[in-house]
């Protein structure tokens, strides 16, 4: 696995996708190392994320998992409430659409990218940047997404699997640890 | 790092340091509460410092902010606003009974129209995924056209038997077949009495009756389910006209005895009479024989359309003249509607479920949930459903897994 992180780096905020993806995509079952990268990388202090997620996250196995981990979703801080309200703002003199903004002001979204704001660390989310019109189709002011918010704000994100190969992360098969006391 | 700090884990509410207070905007939260129709009063038992929000002498903490969010029914991210925003853009398309733009919208009415546009623009962009054609009828007629003509050609594209509440003698059976006959030709259709889930904050009739948001993939009828039956009916066929007209519409009072209407909206009227109650079955069905009252009530409950619309029926098929059609119509406008009961009736909640959101968009969206294609925390919040498991009994229930 790899070694504790080195002061200085990179910390990731997971948006509530990251953790649907995971249990639906990547089957911890199959996908073992994946998740254990996930429950290393928590006791480092690398990845973390905000209450406001949590409340969005609605599968009893995965908070069970997140609980029994200690999985950190950090509370407002003065500094993230400062950040929230300039997004906020920003939010509300922008080109997207209406309708989709107040969709977003709904969510956990925002305060995502506010906490990740004040404290330098990296959104990670499934999320991405809207679809731009083809050729011949309709002007629509676009709809509005965590990695077009981010762009404009500045602030780090990307999807999960970024995220891996950010970290350099290799799940390489070896031998189950379980099957090893049968067979013998 | 804040890593040591007042950090919450999982569920656990351990204590904390000072709470933060949100930077919320006093004239912001004014807004919302007043956007509400509450009075200070009314919330001063769960929030007992709300005067002092309002006038900025304090602010509230962010937990408290989220509470108050909830409790009236506004985007929690509003309260940080500058000024209020303009939720209007949403209506703009609109068109009233009496032809004018939506006035001040309900929270409620806000909501409906918000969650159904974000399931149109999740269809939309499924069609277009999936290749799907464009929806034939959308602005496919127009005012010019005789409406007799414009309603057949309806009932031919949907289905002939639009006009026939023949099987049986329920309204809701009608109902639910004409649904399904319009769902069938590519329309999504939806009803309900409530805003979400919520049982308790029930969709205004007096508002709204329905509306219909016009697009050429992913064409949209809610109906107010606290409307009768037969009230229902007609607003489907009303909304079903001007969807062929490629026009969106709000039917905010009853378009059948609305006065001042303008020429589009009388025009859908009459397309709609003809679809659900058709000239030349009206004309067989009379019978001279009987009085005006008994024709009335066997017609009405043949067609399962209100009194009123037979009323109108007779005297296009020129069987009664404009003066009896007057005396008898402010006889008619004096009774009360009946209202559907059915909307309580027990019933299977995930049928009730897929009514509110459309079978059509339940059949597309569950499927591409499952297979990873929409992210769960989208589908959970466009069925309006909290949990994973209520997910999987509902695609149980519709078959898809």
């Amino acid at each position: 696995m790899t070694a504790a992180t080195p002061p200085g780096a990179r910390i990731y905020l997971l948006d509530t996708n990251i953790f649907l993806t995971l249990r639906r995509q990547y089957s911890r079952q199959t996908f073992v190392g994946v998740w254990d990268w996930f429950v290393q990388k928590n006791r480092e202090g690398a990845i973390a994320s905000i209450d406001l997620v949590w409340d969005e996250i609605k599968d009893k196995d995965i908070r069970e998992w997140l609980t029994a981990e200690k999985f950190t979703f950090g509370g407002p801080t003065t500094e993230s409430e400062t950040k929230l309200r300039e997004v906020y703002e920003w939010l509300q003199h922008s080109n997207y659409d209406q309708g989709s903004i107040e969709r977003f002001n709904g969510k956990a979204d925002a305060s995502l990218i506010a906490h990740a704001a004040a404290s330098g660390r990296i959104v990670v989310t499934e999320e991405r940047k809207t679809r731009v019109p083809g050729p011949g189709e309709k002007e629509q002011p676009p709809h509005i997404t965590i990695p077009n918010v981010c762009k404009a704000l500045d602030v780090g994100c990307v999807s999960c699997i970024e995220m891996l190969q950010n970290e350099n992360a290799k799940f390489i098969l070896g031998k189950d640890p379980d099957q090893s006391e049968n067979s013998s | 790092m804040e890593q040591g700090r007042a950090h919450r884990q999982g569920m656990a509410k351990g204590s904390k340091p000072v709470p933060v207070r949100a930077l919320a905007n006093p004239c912001m939260i004014k807004w919302a509460r007043e956007r509400a129709n509450l009075e200070m009063d009314s919330l001063r038992g769960r929030f007992p410092r709300i005067e002092e929000w309002e006038s900025g002498k304090r602010m509230p903490t962010v937990k408290q902010l989220r509470m108050f969010a909830k409790s009236v029914h506004v985007p929690f991210g509003f309260l940080y606003y500058s000024e209020p925003p303009d939720e209007t853009t949403l209506l703009k398309d609109f068109r009233t009974v009496e032809g004018k733009p939506i006035r001040k919208p309900s929270p409620s009415l806000i909501e409906t129209l918000s969650v159904c546009s974000i399931r149109q623009d999740w269809y939309r962009e499924h069609a277009r995924r999936e290749g799907l054609s464009k929806v034939r009828f959308v602005g496919s007629l127009s005012c010019g056209l005789d409406p007799e003509v414009a309603g057949k050609k309806i009932c031919e594209a949907i289905g002939s038997d639009f006009d026939s509440g023949t099987q049986g003698n329920f309204s809701r059976a009608a109902l639910s077949r004409r649904i399904q006959m319009i769902e069938n030709a590519g329309i999504l259709v939806m009803i309900s009495g409530v805003v979400g889930n919520s049982n308790k904050r029930k969709l205004d009739i007096g508002e709204f009756r329905g509306f219909a948001m016009v697009d050429t993939y992913a064409p949209l009828i809610f109906l107010n389910g606290n409307d009768s039956e037969n009230a229902q009916s007609f607003t489907l066929a009303h909304e079903m006209a001007h969807i062929c007209l490629g026009v969106s519409s709000l039917v905010d009072s009853n378009p059948v005895t609305s006065s001042n209407l303008p020429e589009t909206e009388k025009w859908c009227n009459a397309v709609a009479a003809e679809v659900l109650a058709p000239i030349s079955q009206v004309r067989r069905r009379y019978s001279e024989d009987q009085s005006l009252d008994m024709n009335l009530e066997k017609l009405s409950t043949h067609f399962k359309v209100s009194r009123q619309v037979i009323l109108l029926r007779l005297r296009d098929c020129e069987i009664i003249d404009g003066e009896a059609v007057k005396q008898k119509w402010r006889h008619e406008r004096a009774q009360q509607p009946r209202l559907s009961k059915s909307s309580a009736g027990g019933g299977d909640y995930y049928r009730l479920k897929t009514k509110r959101v459309s079978k059509r968009f339940a059949d597309a969206l569950i499927p591409s949930a499952l297979e990873g294609t929409t992210l769960f925390r989208d589908a959970l919040h466009m069925l309006d459903m909290g949990t994973m498991e209520s997910f999987h009994k509902l695609a149980r229930a519709r078959g898809l897994e």
